[in-house]
């Protein structure tokens, strides 16, 4: 986490102060403002990244000297190899998207399947 | 972790032949279910280009008509950015990066499957407009406005185009945080991040900059259909919009998408290259920093694409573009100081690699020409724009796709492919690749426009156009030789054992092809070369004790 952290810090920076150049040479609106809110994005995620480092313990992933077993945990969920719900999701948000080009009647159909994927995922992680 | 995430079947019997595949939430089945939709959305696309290049042979062809040839072009561009190179990417890091890092599966398995399905569906979406009345969409790959507009692209293709993108552009950005989350939180004890191989390093950095640019094209995407279909006129000057902002929009994903489509590749050039040159990497931590540079000036170069519309600032674009030449060659280092003074092992993967560098370098080299304005005010819109993208592209993505396909097909598959075949292919493929594109430069240089579906004889266009189709048949036969080379591996099999290649990253620990959870036992990892480290460590140790008994 230390470490994505810090990539991020620096892209953060790095892209907040071409920024700030770009707008200097260009006064350009379009541009500034993508490079300042991606900038500004980069930064709140790698933000994010120092708290959880800063109130966490390390884990075994982030210690050189860490062996094989030193990662086990207890178990928080089960979840199965093989799901048909993904597959209806899918071709819910098609139906959804051919819905945009033909007309309102397709938007219904997927948004009913969607719903009914979603509904089957959650069954399934409750089960 | 602290915690672990249990995977099982429950009581259900366990769904077998297309079901399986279907319903899978494995990242390896994904992964292949990515590769072999891609690869297959590849021939597509290479037979639209051999519609083409059969057009252009001679002058005054007229093999299909203008709107035909229109959307021909369209389709192949889409085709090979949007539903090739960066997910074929996706489809290999689905695979790979979970082995790489030692965890069991990618984060979220079902987000896996739901974003593989996002993405065949969009795509057949996109290509369903060639059922329409009005045939597929037409108005380049890059759909400027207002030529994507609805007075001058009225049929449903264009809006089809513009739904099926958005639905993979989402698509994309799920994966991202699916493979994102798994590298950073389901690494292996031990796996600090210093110890990735380069190809997880590298996709890390392009999921990165999937979720940092794909946001972009799909406002742009948003924008337009509200345009076509709402009423709206965001890009309609007369009503005070503004067209070039959709070009802003639309070459603010461009041109990191670019590097999504280059730098997985470098990192799967830079997991063969110290294989195959029996070295470590030279210079790792460099060819990660150098990687992170890449992406940064990545994200300030997108207007050197729009130098000719006089609308952005020159200067700055084009020192830009000129700095992230600077990364880039650092890699060339890399991979040249790996293999100095190496045991180069000269296998398919290997030249496959070796074709890549010669390829790419000649795609940098021209990209650095097109970032000058002066230059790029004569090359716009010419044949050498061409040739220069499809070096990038076609000579370097293209080429690492297929080393990596030959490099990891006996992991994936447990079967060997026949080394002899697969040195015909490379070369048909490097000797076909340099025959189309080559001439394609020369004929950008003597003024000949991208995108013409004919020409008229006398502008010293037929020769170089010639020598480009017969370039297009030889390479089009080492991509056959390679399939069929392929098809009989899998058919009559040749066991690859768990390591054929004397690997060095995590996934040359476990067996061919690996089990349900990847590894029934994780080697310790104290390196970057755990698989190595496993593989040698007692010979290493004996050689060590042979060594001090001679002191």
């Amino acid at each position: 986490m230390r470490t994505i952290g810090r990539v991020l810090l620096a892209s953060g920076t790095f892209i907040l102060v071409s920024a700030a150049i770009y707008w200097f040479v260009s006064h350009e609106w379009a541009g500034t403002i993508l490079l300042v809110g991606t900038g500004t994005a980069t930064l709140i995620v790698a933000a994010y990244s120092w708290l959880k480092v800063g109130s966490s313990t390390v884990f075994a992933e982030d210690r050189g000297d860490a062996d094989p077993g030193d990662g086990e945990g207890e178990a928080i969920a089960s979840f199965t190899m093989d799901s048909p719900w993904p597959l209806a999701f899918g071709i819910g948000v098609a139906v959804l998207a051919g819905g945009l080009v033909f007309g309102p009647p397709l938007l219904v159909v997927g948004a009913v399947v969607i719903v009914v994927a979603i509904v089957g995922m959650m069954r399934e992680s409750i089960a | 972790m602290s915690a672990t995430v249990v995977v099982d079947g429950g009581d259900a019997a366990e769904p077998v032949g297309v079901v399986a595949w279907l319903t899978t939430t494995d990242h390896k089945r994904i992964g292949i279910l990515y590769l072999v939709t891609t690869f297959t959305f590849f021939l597509l696309g290479g037979i639209f280009a051999g519609i083409m290049r059969a057009q252009l042979t001679a002058p005054n062809e007229q093999l299909v008509g203008r709107q035909t040839y229109n959307e021909l072009f369209t389709m192949h561009g889409t085709i090979m950015i949007f539903l090739f190179v960066a997910p074929f990417g996706f489809g290999l890091a689905n695979y790979l990066l979970p082995l790489q890092v030692g965890a069991p599966d990618v984060a979220f398995p079902r987000l896996n499957a739901i974003s593989y399905w996002m993405f065949l569906l969009g795509g057949l979406i996109v290509l369903s407009g060639f059922l329409t009345a009005g045939g597929a969409a037409s108005a380049g790959w890059t759909s400027y406005t207002p030529l994507s507009e609805q007075p001058f692209q009225p049929g449903l293709g264009m809006d089809l185009w513009i739904v099926g993108l958005l639905v993979t552009s989402v698509s994309g950005i799920l994966t991202a945080v699916n493979l994102l989350t798994t590298a950073i939180l389901m690494r292996a004890p031990g796996m600090i991040m210093w110890r990735l191989p380069i190809f997880t390093w590298n996709t890390i950095v392009t999921l990165i900059m999937v979720l940092v640019a794909f946001p972009s094209i799909a406002v742009a995407f948003g924008m337009l259909f509200i345009d076509r279909r709402l009423g709206g006129q965001l890009f309609d000057p007369s009503a005070g919009g503004s067209p070039i902002l959709y070009q802003h929009l639309f070459w603010f994903f461009g041109h990191p998408e670019v590097y999504i489509m280059v730098l997985p590749f470098f990192g799967v050039i830079t997991e063969i290259v110290p294989v195959f040159s029996r070295k470590r990497l030279f210079g790792y931590t460099g060819f990660v920093l150098a990687t992170l540079l890449i992406a940064g000036y990545s994200m300030t170069v997108w207007a050197h694409h729009m130098f000719t519309t006089g609308a952005v600032e020159n200067p700055f674009f084009s020192a830009m573009s000129f700095l992230i030449a600077v990364p880039t060659g650092i890699k060339f280092f890399n991979w040249i100081g790996t293999m100095w003074r190496g045991r180069i092992w000269f296998s398919t993967p290997m030249l496959f690699c070796l074709a890549f560098l010669g390829n790419f370098l000649i795609g940098g080299i021209t990209g650095v020409m097109v970032a000058s304005p002066p230059l790029d005010y004569h090359f716009q819109d010419t044949y050498f724009v061409v040739a220069h993208l499809h070096s990038v592209l076609m000579g370097g993505s293209v080429f690492a796709i297929f080393a990596a396909i030959a490099f990891w097909f006996p992991k994936i598959t447990g079967a060997m492919l026949r080394e002899s075949v697969g040195k015909v292919a490379v070369a048909l493929m490097f000797v076909g690749f340099n025959l189309t594109f080559t001439p394609m430069y020369l004929l950008g240089l003597r003024g000949m426009p991208r995108r013409v579906a004919t020409y008229d004889p006398g502008l010293g266009w037929t020769t170089p156009n010639l020598v480009a189709t017969v370039g297009y048949v030889v390479l089009a036969l080492g991509v056959l030789v390679f399939l069929g080379n392929v098809v009989v591996s899998l058919v009559r099999r040749i066991p690859a054992g768990a390591d054929p290649w004397g690997g060095y990253s995590l996934e040359w620990a476990t067996s061919s092809p690996p089990p349900e959870h990847n590894f029934e036992r994780l080697p310790r990892i104290r390196s970057e070369r755990p698989a190595y480290d496993e593989h040698h460590a007692a010979r290493e140790v004996s050689e060590r004790i042979e060594g001090e008994r001679r002191v």
